[in-house]
């Protein structure tokens, strides 16, 4: 099952471009700041263990698509780890594919659940700048 | 000399279709309130109708899930609903999930967090779903104490904080008694649903409600695409009723018929028709309401069994256009859902269609129909059921013609399921009878409460313009209402 509809993947590409340089020297990868950023937010929706079981599924969908994100794994937390493995074992390239992958999937499932005018409205909560309505003006990945 | 001034209690609409009239008006502002019942009864979607209802941008909703349905899945479902709006949903409407809080923390901690969130969002309806689920868990060390304490500061720092507050609880009615929750709420909203053999029938009562002049009893309600929508039991006897009399006659459509009933039916009455399958009490219908409608009078005709274009297409053969009222606005003919249907919402229906022609007529046919129609539940209430309903109608100003087929036998008197002359103001019999190897029909004018009539029998026949009553007297027979009679010729001879 691929949740990560083009226009997905492009509002994903969106969403980690403007977590790519967070301007403060952090070292996490930008698909792990965009997790961390709409879990903040889901948690306090659908509870900390609801955003945790959505981001696994999210997860597990994701490495079915790309191979890389193997190493990928949901703590109790909610916070993910095994980026940095996923990130030296694959080419830059095809690292930051399957970082759009992994949030494309992510908000496909927000939107299996709770519709696409909801899951934008919580995207537009955390990203009040971006566009949301644009379509795919760039090659998917 | 002072003058006493009432505090004046807003009140807040349900956004529930009849529900407000049920609680006296609204929801009181700032009431601390309980919505009871057993799994799947409505009580989330009531309280999402109610959010939907009430929540702005200015004075928004906080909708506390807790360890029950999981938010996610919760918005999944309700945006089916057309009361769902969009719009509200971040803005006007917040989920906020305690779940964490409430697995690891106690009593404080979960007060703590419901406390921050209302004084950051300062909202106008919270919504504690569930609450049950929350009391059930027994948080650390908690006791009964400790859990009145929690519901009690929880009121008052709502309460003062100007929301409206609703808790949501799978509780049986076994449980009312002694859980520190019900007496601290303002209101008490009971949802109830049961099975009774293939029909569900939802039902709700307002057990308590601080301060509000509410409709006692339970109350029917559904639970449709559009959300919840109650039907008030007391719909008839409420302040609407009092329409004065007006003493007017209306015609049935046969004049020799008006005549036997003194000028015709007085308006207003409630008027029932009986007689055996076949004996023509549809073709009466029909005339009464064509009579109206040729005197510019609109008209409903309730139906059960039939559909209304096969009616309609029946009275046709009568030469009775009802097709021409239907399209323009004269004339309604409901088809009520058969089966599981209940008097107050065939009560609901009908009064909406009653307001929405202006009708000052009214057919029901027929009372076994109805009947049938209702879910087994409601039978047994059938004829009080209907009792209100005839008030309700009548208090309007509208008269009804009401249709009951008799088991008629030629051996002993034609039985009836209902109490006839408790129901209506007046009645008219419809039977077969045999002469001389021939099967005639009869008709007479049995009771009219509102004055004198006619006490003689006449022979009737249906001809192609419908019911056609003889005016030559049926001499030489007695014994007509037994449907057998003897000729007073052979009679005197013996």
């Amino acid at each position: 099952m691929n949740l990560a509809s083009p226009h997905l993947r492009a509002l994903a590409k969106r969403l980690l471009a403007e977590e790519h340089d967070p301007g403060e020297g952090a070292s996490d990868p930008a698909a792990a700041r965009v997790c961390g950023k709409l879990g903040a937010l889901l948690s306090k929706l659908a509870g900390p263990a609801g955003y945790r079981s959505l981001l696994t599924r999210a997860v597990a969908l994701a490495q079915a698509e790309a191979p890389s994100l193997k190493t990928l794994h949901v703590l109790p937390d909610g916070s993910l780890i095994g980026f940095y493995e996923a990130e030296a074992g694959a080419e830059k390239e095809e690292f930051e594919r399957s970082e759009v992958v992994l949030v494309a999937q992510l908000l496909g499932l927000l939107i299996t659940f709770i519709g696409g005018t909801l899951t934008l409205q919580l995207v537009k909560e955390v990203w009040p700048a971006i566009d949301t309505q644009a379509s795919t003006d760039s090659p998917t990945p | 000399m002072t003058t006493r001034t009432k505090v004046a209690i807003n009140k807040l609409p349900t956004g529930v279709p009849g529900l407000d009239r049920i609680l006296g008006g609204g929801l009181p502002e700032f009431s601390f309130n309980i919505i009871a019942g057993t799994p799947g009864c409505g009580k989330t979607t009531l309280a999402h109708q109610i959010t939907f209802a009430n929540a702005t941008a200015e004075r928004p909703a906080l909708y506390f899930t807790i360890l029950g349905e999981p938010a996610l899945k919760m918005l999944r479902y309700q945006q089916q609903y057309d009361f769902y709006d969009e719009a509200k949903m971040g803005s006007a409407i917040r989920f906020i999930n305690l779940s964490e809080v409430v697995l690891n923390g106690d009593w404080d901690q979960v007060l703590d967090a419901i406390v921050k969130e209302v004084e950051a969002v300062n909202p106008a309806i919270v919504v504690v779903d569930s609450f049950r689920s929350l009391v059930r868990k027994g948080l650390p060390e908690s006791n009964e104490m400790q859990l009145q304490g929690f519901v009690q500061r929880l009121a008052m720092h709502l309460t003062s904080w100007q929301a409206t507050t609703f808790l949501l609880g799978e509780y049986s009615e076994a449980e009312l008694r002694g859980d520190p929750v019900f007496t601290v709420a303002d209101g008490l909203l009971w949802l109830h649903q049961s099975m009774n053999r293939n029909s569900m029938v939802r039902k709700l009562q307002v057990m308590k409600c601080r301060g509000q002049d509410t409709l006692p009893g339970m109350h029917i309600f559904r639970i449709t695409d559009a959300g919840l929508q109650a039907f008030p039991r007391m719909l008839g006897l409420g302040p609407l009723q009092n329409q004065k009399r007006t003493g007017r006659r209306l015609s049935m459509g046969i004049p020799e018929l008006d005549a036997m009933m003194g000028g015709g039916i007085p308006e207003g009455d409630s008027i029932l028709v009986a007689g055996a399958s076949g004996t023509g009490k549809s073709i009466l219908c029909t005339q009464f309401i064509a009579e109206g409608l040729r005197q510019g009078e609109a008209a409903i005709i309730a139906v059960f069994e039939e559909r209304p274009a096969e009616y309609a297409s029946r009275a046709n053969t009568f030469g009775l256009d009802l097709d021409t009222s239907r399209q323009n606005g004269k004339l309604e003919i409901l088809y009520l859902r058969p089966l599981d249907l209940t008097v107050d919402e065939a009560l609901f229906e009908i009064m909406n269609a009653v307001k929405r022609v202006g009708a000052k007529r009214l057919v029901i046919d027929s009372l076994a129909g109805f009947e049938r129609a209702l879910a087994p539940d409601f039978r047994e209430d059938f004829e009080e059921s209907l009792y209100r309903m005839f008030v309700a109608l009548t208090g309007h100003g509208v008269t009804i013609l009401s249709t009951l087929m008799l088991e008629e036998s030629f051996v002993k008197p034609p039985a009836s399921n209902y109490s006839i002359s408790f129901l209506t103001d007046d009645i008219i019999r419809l039977r077969y009878v045999e002469i001389d190897g021939v099967m005639r029909k009869i008709l007479m004018v049995s009771k009219m409460r509102g004055g004198d009539h006619s006490k003689v029998i006449r022979e009737y026949t249906i001809t192609d313009k419908g019911m056609a009553i003889s005016t030559a007297l049926l001499d030489g027979y007695h014994g007509l209402t037994s449907g057998l009679p003897e000729s007073t010729e052979q009679s005197d001879t013996t």
